[in-house]
């Protein structure tokens, strides 16, 4: 038996499928979060680390992986996977030790080196001008080691494929596969931008400014890393080593092929109620047509606040109030949407909840 | 985290500790530097760069090397030049002094002219000033006190003009006076610089030691950009633009930067001297400088080319640099081991290596001690300077690209136009050169072809190879005809480049054995060089020529290129010593495109390839009046499998291939009920079977009834053309057949027909390529083919079965034709008459019916249930009709034959007019593990149609599969015919296309006509051809050599001999058939030959009557006694006394004994030996031509019994027209002319 092929090579290709890795990076996260001071200690966290370094090294003697993971492009992203680790690590580290910390009401780390003034010189000039060289360095040594990721003059006649955003709208661009462009393309990043600048106001939390914590902050931590880490760096992750040729997904191990043949027989949920359940075919005027789908999302939106301050979210009611309240539950409702979205295409083949090419209108 | 001196909140203390801080900053700043070092040696260690001081390195050796080569050469000229310069020197010496005492007085006398000057001009400028205030003077007083100071300086300035003419005067007197004598020293003392021979010896000399001076200060790092040595070489064409659709930039090449010799005089190799210099052995100092030069030079190309040479071997051993040398030379020797040439495949440049490189293998340690060092120190230079097997050379078809006086110079063309790949890269790898090819053998062996494709079937590998090798009945295998070279390939990935990666540039570089796909780009028509013969017959017609008494082309074209007055445009193009270069491969694959009827099933735009006339006819014969023919147990092997009756008839098999040859299930789209296993052969018979059935029913033919034969020994002698065998009447029909001949006396030795020297010129004639044999079907087994009936029918009158064949008239009479018909009724082929019985093609009804449902489906009219209800319903022969009628259409049978059924039917194949710009990736490779590379894609689909189905689902569906049909091409065929597919490309080279004059444009369409019409298989035309000539066994019987055809007839007879041919030498043993040509062909052939020996089409000459003038004949000057020879009795010579001019010719033509040979009575029966001067009548001949012939016969056409009466350009018999040869000629020319036509009149 061959231990690759037979069983690295199948099961990594099966853990990276966006409809597994999704779940299992969220599962994961959810677990961290959970259980941040056995995973953070040192030794566990290191042993962990060495797996993923383990593997990750010896991946590189596959080809296919070897030539992602080294296309000067993809560098960053390769260095970004590593520092994201490594700073979660960190900040769940120094989390769980302040928590522990407050359990013996002692004052946070950061509240031991706290200081109000240092030295122009040499304690701020001095670093900013080595860090200044290092970097000057660090990226002589880039321009030089790995060459610029120059390709051909643009034609509209050969273009690349795939053909990818910069990899920072790479998550974006995940995101164009489940859903209308008007949405991933328009909605959702300003939703991302307002939800950001609504923080502060929503933010009725005095604890844990300042210093590392989740005890105390564990329901905005929780958002944040999820929507950071899963909905963006992961998707960034998907887009960069996962997706090849025509957009299809590969497996790390996997050739490109630009000739492989995916079947996409998406549908809509008129054609799953009307077709599929009631065998009834969709009726010609769109509000007849797309009523469930109609329904499905305003429901969401109108019941759903209501049963999130009802359940998951109740001892969040009180402190926020009532139009704080709605206002995290509908940007939460809009996040998560997303993932049901996913769920939706990989489990039941979900094209659009609501599709009206009359006004040009999907969700 | 640092250790804090502090904790307090308000302490100024340091927060990072300032020695650990130090020891950072150094730390980093180190790492600066080195990254920056490091930046900088990249930079220098650029490939590009290295590769150009490289090549710095070895030409200042070759240069120095042939600079002391020259000096040493030309020592005893200078010797005797410096002598001169000596004597001169020693004259000159003698009178220095007197020189010195002029050369001083002269500047005393030139001193003082110039104070004077100097004082003049300057009182000038005062005069100027006065002048000016005068007139603007605000008062009177202020006026006069400016007037007065004007005179002064006026008169002041008077004066000193007048010492300033003085002083030059004495200056004149001077210098005129001693004039003589300083021109008389200034030649002596310019004695080097106005003797031009020690100049240029001097100049030679010591530019290339100049040149050779080596500053490896300027290479240094980082200094190299003050006067940097090394430098990007491009080109920046004007006219080919590179396409980036909504961008056309100019196209920009780079590849001068390495290739540095490409297109530099001196560079190419086989001009390099192979000489051994005696260098002076008594001279160490010289000795030790020459091998300075050897080791730069040596070295520079050993590091440069091969890196792979050990380390340990790079440095002078203990015997001196000599003894690395030739260690190094052992290394490249196993270096070349690789190279196996049997095949003839490489390269000149590497060739050329082998042979030095075996010169030196000799060279053992004995003969090494033994040689003297001087001599061998030469041969290492010269093998050295052989053995530079590299991108430094210039181009290997100098003379036909490249070179400044080629057609295609760098400076205009630059390289990735031809040879593609990305020009403006300097990178090795990111040029996109490309490795040779493999074979297909390593393409389906490779295991990265495996690992590559996951979705592969596990055995699908072995079916492919079964696929590629089984069932290829043609000559040889797949395996042939291509370079195996992996050691190449691994060296060149080692530099970057793998032909696996599909990135970034569409168009990677062709293999060097593929670039030739790139001349179709510019040469849409297929028009390629063939200047000799061309110009050849320009020079027989060209008025500034005169008339030429050689024939010889090169020394022609060297003295018109040397007229002062030429326009340089039209300067002749000499090919050096070897051929022009002459794209075979694609002229052979456009061939194979016509010849096997590509474009029946494959549209190529006749608006872009002019090569593809609109309304070309089919390639195969048409199918409606079939039954005439042949009959249905023939039909049924033949259409099923037309291979096993002949293996190299162009028609293709459909069936047994290996997407259907197995047994197979198929798999109905929906309902499922044809899921059973069927016979791949059995359903494969039906097809075939319900195609035949569908043709035999629609055949108009009738049946041809019992035909009387001849006797097949006459018809065999008539076939091969010889006349002593066939007493006289002879058809050649192995021309144009391949035609088994069974007596043993009438054969012909293949060997000959292929190629064939003649013993006179020493010229090779045939065609080489592909024999004119082929040009029709081959005869072997036709007895077992056709009917009796029909074959004498169609001998006697082919067009009459088939209009647009290619087959002439050959004006057989009812026996002959018997004759040949009984003949070629003899050959049968007996393995596939028992074919016929023991495995017989039958139609199994079962089978036919599901055909037909599965049709009825594949047509989307039919559900399956509805399609079983009708197909039932129908009728068994209903059923047959419509199954054999339905297949037509989808094999497309129309493509190639006629069929009145068919007659609007669309080709049903993919379009391939931009084949050669698809995108690699949307070839649809499906699982053949292939490379995926264009020509990979071609040749495999030429050698195996349907191997890219291997593994595809939509293969278990009989009518998704793929169709095309397996013409079973032999290697070179395929390889030929990919190339020809490789240069369909959509590239906007418009600017710098090929377009033919008017001129170019008549030889374009004459050639198609000659082409088509196999003209060349009899006759040599452009040089070529002539392929029956060994089979006929005198030289003199043989069809003519065409060469100065145009200049020979006249259009107008020519067009009418074209339409009705007819005898002019009787005694030739081949006839020329009736072609009926054409209008427009006719028409064309004309024009074409008048175009290759440059005569006026359709003008010709008015022809006055030289012999009469205003109804009178033409008197000359007084009664003129001539001694001529008595008709009766040529020794004795009589007494005549004419009058007129036509005497004098006539008395002439007498003297000079034409009508001994040339028939002139109509009485007379036709003699053998010349034609008859009737013919003249007909109005056949030029004048121009009669007046060439007459002058030196055999350089018009060699070996000519003809003789020559103008011998040295002296008239032979000096009585006639006062011994004027021009005048003898003239009168002769009008004499043939007239006086035929005239005793008509």
């Amino acid at each position: 038996m061959d231990l690759f092929q037979d069983v690295i090579r199948p099961a990594v290709t099966f853990l990276t499928r966006p409809e597994i890795l999704l779940p299992v990076a969220s599962v994961a996260l959810a677990l961290a979060l959970k259980y941040y001071r056995v995973l953070s200690q040192p030794k566990v966290a290191g042993l962990l680390g060495l797996v993923f370094l383990g593997w990750f090294v010896g991946s590189l003697w596959n080809d296919n992986f070897k030539k992602v993971i080294t296309k000067p492009d993809n560098i960053p992203i390769v260095l970004l996977v590593f520092s994201v680790l490594f700073l979660l690590w960190l900040c769940l580290r120094r989390a769980a030790l302040n928590d522990e910390r407050a359990e013996r009401d002692e004052p946070p780390l950061e509240a031991i080196h706290r200081r109000e003034t240092v030295l122009v010189w040499p304690d701020l000039v001095m670093v900013e001008f080595i860090c200044l060289l290092a970097v000057s360095a660090l990226l002589t040594v880039w321009s030089v080691g790995i060459r610029a990721p120059l390709e051909e003059p643009a034609s509209a006649a050969f273009t690349p494929n795939p053909s990818k955003a910069p990899w920072y709208f790479l998550g974006l661009q995940e995101m164009l596969v489940y859903f209308d462009p008007w949405l991933a393309g328009v909605v959702f990043p300003t939703l991302i931008i307002v939800g950001l600048v609504a923080i502060p106001y929503v933010d009725v939390n005095p604890k844990g400014n300042g210093y590392f914590t989740i005890k105390e902050r564990r329901f905005s931590i929780t958002v944040f890393l999820f929507g950071f880490l899963i909905f963006w760096v992961v998707l960034i992750f998907i887009g960069t080593f996962l997706r090849g040729a025509n957009w299809n997904f590969f497996g790390p191990y996997d050739k490109w092929d630009p000739h492989l043949q995916v079947p996409l027989n998406n549908i809509d949920v008129s054609e799953i109620v009307w077709v599929k359940m009631l065998k009834l075919g969709r009726p010609a005027h769109w509000l007849q047509r797309e009523i469930f789908g109609i329904l499905m999302v305003l429901g969401y939106f109108a019941v759903g606040p209501a049963l999130l301050a009802k359940t998951v979210l109740k001892p969040l009611f009180k402190p926020l109030g009532f139009v704080r309240f709605s206002i995290v539950a509908m940007l939460l409702l809009c996040m998560v949407s997303l993932p049901l979205k996913m769920l939706g295409r990989w489990l039941f083949n979900l094209k659009y909840i609501v599709t009206i090419p009359e006004f040009f209108f999907n969700i | 985290m640092s250790k804090r001196p502090s904790a307090t909140n308000n302490d100024p203390g340091y927060f990072y500790n300032p020695k650990r801080l130090m020891q950072i900053f150094t730390g980093v700043t180190a790492a600066l530097m080195a990254s920056i070092l490091w930046m900088i040696w990249a930079d220098f260690e650029r490939p590009w760069k290295a590769d150009q001081r490289a090549e710095l390195r070895w030409e200042s050796g070759k240069l120095g090397v042939e600079a002391m080569l020259l000096e040493a050469r030309t020592q005893a000229d200078r010797a005797k030049l410096d002598a001169l310069l000596e004597a001169a020197q020693e004259r000159f010496d003698a009178q220095k002094a007197e020189l010195d005492k002029i050369e001083a007085d002269l500047r005393l006398a030139e001193s003082g002219r110039y104070a004077a000057e100097l004082d003049y001009k300057g009182q000038k400028q005062y005069t100027t000033e006065a002048d000016y205030f005068v007139h603007e003077a605000s008062t009177p007083e202020e006026r006069d006190a400016w007037l007065h100071k004007l005179e002064v300086s006026r008169d002041r300035e008077h004066r000193l003009r007048d010492a300033l003419q003085l002083a030059t005067a004495n200056r004149d007197a001077l210098l005129d006076s001693k004039k003589s004598k300083l021109q008389e020293l200034d030649a002596l003392r310019d004695q080097e610089r106005k003797n031009p021979e020690l100049a240029r010896l001097k100049l030679t000399v010591e530019a290339r030691k100049r040149k050779a001076s080596f500053h490896p200060a300027r290479n240094l790092p980082l200094l190299d950009f003050l006067a940097p040595p090394t430098k990007v070489e491009q080109v920046v064409l004007d006219n080919i633009v590179d396409n980036y659709e909504f961008a056309t930039p100019k196209k920009v090449d780079r590849c001068g930067t390495c290739h540095i010799g490409i297109a530099r005089t001196g560079f190419e190799p086989e001009k390099w001297p192979l000489e051994i210099l005696d260098l002076p052995a008594g001279d160490p100092e010289k000795v030790e400088k020459f091998e300075q030069a050897v080791y730069r030079f040596v070295f520079g190309l050993l590091e440069a080319i091969w890196p792979k040479v050990p380390p340990d071997s790079r440095f002078p051993h203990e015997d001196g640099l000599l003894r690395t040398v030739a260690i190094h030379h052992a290394t490249l020797d196993t270096l070349f081991a690789d190279y196996d040439d049997s095949d003839g495949t490489i390269g000149v440049d590497e060739k050329t290596s082998l042979k030095v490189w075996r010169r030196y293998e000799r060279l053992d340690d004995a003969t090494w001690k033994e040689s003297p060092k001087g001599r061998s120190v030469g041969d290492y230079y010269l093998a050295a300077l052989q053995g530079m097997a590299s991108h430094w050379r210039a181009h290997p078809h100098m003379d036909s690209m490249v070179g400044t006086n080629s057609p295609h110079p760098y400076e205009t063309f630059g390289c990735t136009v031809c040879h593609l790949g990305r020009g403006w890269s300097t990178d090795f790898g990111r040029a996109w050169h490309s490795p040779p090819l493999l074979t297909v053998d390593d393409w389906m062996t490779t295991e990265r072809a495996h690992a590559e494709h996951r979705h592969l079937p596990a055995n699908a590998q072995m079916s492919l190879e079964e696929a590629m090798q089984a069932g290829h009945s043609g000559e040889g295998n797949v395996h042939q005809g291509f370079v195996s070279d992996k050691a190449t390939e691994a060296r060149w990935k080692g530099l970057g480049r793998t032909k696996t990666e599909l990135q970034y540039w569409n168009y990677p570089q062709l293999p060097l054995s593929l670039v030739q796909a790139s001349c179709l780009k510019c040469h849409k028509d297929g028009v390629y060089a063939s200047p000799r013969e061309e110009y050849l017959h320009a020079h027989l017609g060209a008025p500034h020529a005169g008339l030429p008494d050689t024939l010889d082309y090169e020394d022609h074209a060297r003295e018109f290129n040397n007229d002062p007055d030429l326009d340089t445009s039209r300067r002749i193009f000499i090919p050096e010593e070897k051929e022009p270069y002459r794209p075979a491969q694609l002229e052979r694959g456009q061939d194979n495109f016509l010849r096997f009827g590509c474009y029946g099933c494959h549209k190529l735009d006749a608006a872009i390839y002019p090569l593809m006339e609109t309304q070309r006819p089919k390639v195969g014969p048409p199918l409606d009046p079939i039954t005439a023919k042949t009959d249905e147990a023939f039909l049924l092997q033949w259409v099923y499998n037309p291979k096993a009756f002949r293996p190299d008839t162009r028609m293709p098999r459909f069936w047994e291939l290996s997407n259907n040859s197995h047994t197979f299930s198929y798999r109905f789209a929906e309902g499922g009920y044809l899921t059973e296993q069927v016979d791949g052969k059995a359903w494969g018979e039906s097809e075939a079977y319900a195609i035949v059935q569908y043709l035999l029913a629609q055949s108009k033919g009738g049946a041809g009834g019992a035909e009387a034969l001849g006797d097949p020994k006459k018809g065999e002698r008539l076939i091969v053309g010889d006349y002593a065998a066939s007493g006289g009447q002879a058809k050649a029909c192995i021309a144009c057949h391949d035609v088994p001949i069974a007596s043993p006396e009438l054969k012909v030795d293949p060997d000959k027909l292929r190629a064939w020297t003649d013993p006179r010129t020493q010229r090779v004639y045939g065609w080489g390529d592909r024999m004119s044999r082929q040009h029709g079907p081959n005869l072997a087994g036709i007895g077992s083919k056709v009917k009796a009936s029909w074959l004498v029918s169609w001998l006697k009158d082919p067009r009459g079965y088939w209009h647009d064949t290619n087959m002439p008239d050959l004006r057989l009479t009812d026996e002959e034709a018997r004759d040949v018909a009984a003949y070629l009724m003899t050959l049968k082929n007996p393995e596939f008459e028992a074919l016929k019985t023991s495995d017989p093609v039958t139609g199994d009804q079962g089978i036919l019916r599901r055909i037909a449902e599965e049709l009825k489906v594949s047509e989307q009219q039919e559900s399956t249930k509805d399609a079983i209800r009708i197909v039932a319903g129908m009728s068994e022969q209903d059923r047959t009709q419509y199954v054999g009628r339905k297949l037509i259409a989808h094999y497309g049978c129309f493509g190639c034959h006629q069929m009145e059924s068919f007659k609007d039917a669309t080709p049903i194949g993919t379009e391939l007019t931009k084949w050669g710009s698809k995108s690699i990736e949307r070839l649809e490779f499906n699982h053949a593990p292939i490379e995926h590379g264009r020509f990979e894609f071609a040749y495999a689909k030429m050698v195996n149609p349907r191997v890219y189905d291997l593994g595809m689902p939509r293969a278990d569906l009989p009518f998704d599969r793929l169709k095309m049909p397996r013409f079973d091409f032999t290697p070179e065929e395929a390889r030929d015919l990919a190339v020809f597919l490789l240069g369909l490309v959509d590239d906007p080279v418009d600017a710098a296309s090929f377009r033919p004059d008017a001129h170019q444009r008549v030889l374009i369409e004459g050639r198609k006509v000659v082409h088509r019409y196999n003209c060349q298989a009899c006759h040599i035309i452009e040089g070529k051809g002539a392929d029956v000539w060994p089979a006929v066994a005198e030289a003199k019987w043989r069809p003519p050599d065409l060469l100065g055809q145009g200049l020979k007839t006249r259009p107008a007879w020519l067009f009418e001999f074209f339409k009705k041919p007819y005898e002019i030498r009787p005694w030739h043993s081949i006839r020329m058939p009736t072609f009926h040509f054409t209008d427009e062909e006719d028409r064309a052939l004309v024009a074409y030959f008048a175009a290759l020996s440059r005569v006026p089409y359709p003008f010709e000459e008015k022809t006055a009557d030289g012999l009469m003038q205003e109804g009178k004949e033409i008197a000359l000057p007084a009664a003129v006694r001539l001694k001529v020879g008595d008709p009766n009795d040529r020794a004795k010579k009589v007494d005549r006394s004419v009058t007129t001019r036509r005497d004098m010719a006539n008395a002439m033509f007498t003297e000079y004994q034409c009508k001994s040979c040339h028939s002139t009575d109509p009485a007379v029966p036709i003699g053998n030996r010349a034609p008859d001067f009737r013919h003249t009548r007909e109005g056949r001949l030029r004048a121009e031509w009669i007046e060439k012939w007459l002058w030196n016969p055999g350089k018009l056409q060699a070996g000519t019994a003809m003789p020559s009466f103008f011998a040295k350009g002296q008239a032979q018999d000096p009585q006639f027209f006062g011994a004027s040869a021009e005048e003898q000629l003239r009168a002769l020319r009008d004499y043939i002319l007239n006086h035929y036509a005239e005793k008509d009149r």
